[in-house]
């Protein structure tokens, strides 16, 4: 479980190092398991930072759904711009910001990794 | 990159002087061959045979004639540049199938699937005119890059490219176009498709329907054909006006509804009904619900697509359907190091990208580059 969020012990600076939580609908997933690059294409992808918000409240409220974290340096290494955006309600709020061309959200689907598969978000 | 190519149509005639092709055969001769390369692009397309020959076909058949051989009757021609086309040349792949077919015939006395009657008929009539003497023959060459074919068609053969189509009395047929004519006396009315006119044999309560809400419309009719020329339909089971979307034709449902049965159009259309009811901001990311004209435009591109790959013995595994967050579907296959994603932002539009182990192309996409891609992705033949 990670540290209480506040707007004041957030940095507004993204580590490299840092994972990022998405969620999943259903419909995104292969029946192999594996997450389609649809979910992965947002100019302004919205994601949790792991390390201030836990994945229990990214998931909360969305039962069936499902947790995939990606890394900000693989992003960066994309040409994409991690941001943090902190929300009133949601601190931890960063954005992945540029165009994400086909292979781009590929290649950031096959990076995710699961945190949460679908339906395992505690209720 | 586009390829280069040849076709030469040989034809030696008695009393032709060498390096000379009479008018009327050359003409016969250019006209057919476009004809059936067009109508073999139409079919790669994954439109119907018999329906009218699309402008998208004929742009996508571009042959020049290029000249007469000296010391023969040789016609050359060769390819032009084709729009949105990257890869093999249309009309390369058309006349492959065609001497392909016509080579698979001769060895076989059967027709493949993929040289369809309305093909051959063409074919047929554009030699016919060269095949006058028992002894004479048409050859036909065929270049692209490396690859060569070529087959030789004699009066026998020019025979066999000629029997008509004959339907079969059982077989479901469907035919859609204009109503020119109505005859309440026999209960029946006539329709024009694609250049042609059908008498359509109806009931006198259908003959009413027609009469009162469709007449002088575009209507579809399905029925079973009265006799083997399929020019009369009758026991009509269907008959209502024409959606914009149906093209004006004759066609058996069993070839236009052939990638129904497979169970990745099965499969895919129960998905298709289960993303259409997706609500707004599905994704809890603001994603708009799947359209449904793209849902249905590629499920049906994907049934068109299934049933010109069987017609080559292809079957296609089923895809991955998954709706895009701006509300259009996106068709994925991953087969061995290939990867296909194909996605339908809207009707009519295909983006994609191929992935070939660690090679990747993506851009937009013509119908014909995705009907490409999608041979590509299972066979792994060059597109």
């Amino acid at each position: 479980v990670t540290a209480p969020a506040s707007f004041d012990n957030i940095p507004e600076d993204i580590a490299d190092t840092e994972a990022l939580n998405r969620r999943i609908h259903p419909d995104f997933v292969r029946p192999d398991g594996s997450v389609s690059s649809q979910a992965f294409t947002d100019t302004e992808l919205s994601v949790d930072r792991a390390a201030y918000w836990d994945v229990s409240e990214t998931l909360r409220g969305y039962h069936g759904y499902g947790a995939a974290s990606i890394i900000a340096s693989f992003a960066r290494g994309l040409q994409q711009e991690v941001m943090a955006d902190k929300l009133l309600l949601n601190p931890a709020h960063a954005l992945v910001k540029g165009r994400k061309s086909k292979s781009i959200a590929r290649a950031l689907a096959r990076s995710a990794i699961w945190e949460v598969e679908l339906g395992g978000a505690p209720s | 990159m586009a390829t280069l190519l040849r076709i030469i149509i040989s034809s030696e005639k008695p009393g032709v002087p060498p390096g000379m092709v009479l008018l009327e055969d050359a003409g016969s001769l250019s006209s057919g061959l476009h004809d059936s390369l067009a109508r073999l692009i139409q079919r790669q397309l994954g439109f119907p045979w018999r329906a009218n020959l699309r402008q998208e076909a004929k742009r996508l058949a571009r042959i020049a004639l290029t000249g007469v051989a000296k010391g023969s009757g040789v016609l050359l021609y060769e390819g032009l540049p084709t729009p949105d086309v990257t890869g093999r040349h249309p009309s390369a792949i058309a006349a492959f199938d065609l001497v392909s077919g016509i080579r698979s015939y001769i060895d076989s006395h059967t027709w493949p699937a993929y040289l369809p009657p309305v093909v051959r008929n063409r074919m047929g009539s554009a030699v016919a005119s060269a095949l006058a003497e028992p002894d004479d023959v048409v050859k036909i060459e065929i270049e692209e890059d490396e690859l060569r074919a070529e087959c030789e068609i004699d009066p026998s053969v020019k025979d066999a490219l000629q029997v008509p189509e004959a339907f079969a009395p059982d077989e479901p047929v469907e035919v859609v176009g204009k109503i020119v004519e109505m005859d309440k006396r026999n209960l029946s009315f006539k329709i024009e498709a694609a250049s042609r006119t059908f008498t359509v044999e109806v009931n006198e309560w259908q003959f009413r329907k027609v009469d009162s809400e469709l007449r002088w419309e575009r209507v579809f009719v399905s029925g079973h054909p009265r006799d083997s020329k399929g020019k009369t339909v009758h026991n009509i089971s269907g008959l209502r006006a024409a959606t914009p979307d149906e093209e004006d034709g004759f066609n058996l449902t069993r070839e236009l509804r052939r990638g129904e049965g497979s169970e990745a159009y099965q499969q895919v259309s129960t998905r298709v009904e289960k993303l259409l009811a997706l609500n707004e901001g599905w994704d809890t990311y603001g994603a708009k619900v799947p359209g449904r004209r793209a849902s249905f435009f590629a499920l049906h591109f994907l049934r068109d697509a299934i049933g010109v790959l069987l017609d080559h013995g292809i079957s296609v595994p089923t895809p991955f359907l998954v709706p895009t967050a701006s509300g259009g579907v996106q068709l994925d296959w991953r087969i061995g190091p290939r990867e296909l994603e194909l996605e339908i932002p809207e009707k009519g539009r295909f983006e994609f990208l191929a992935v070939d182990g660690s090679s990747e192309v993506e851009g937009a996409a013509s119908r014909w580059t995705a009907m490409r891609l999608l041979r590509w992705v299972i066979t792994g033949e060059t597109v």
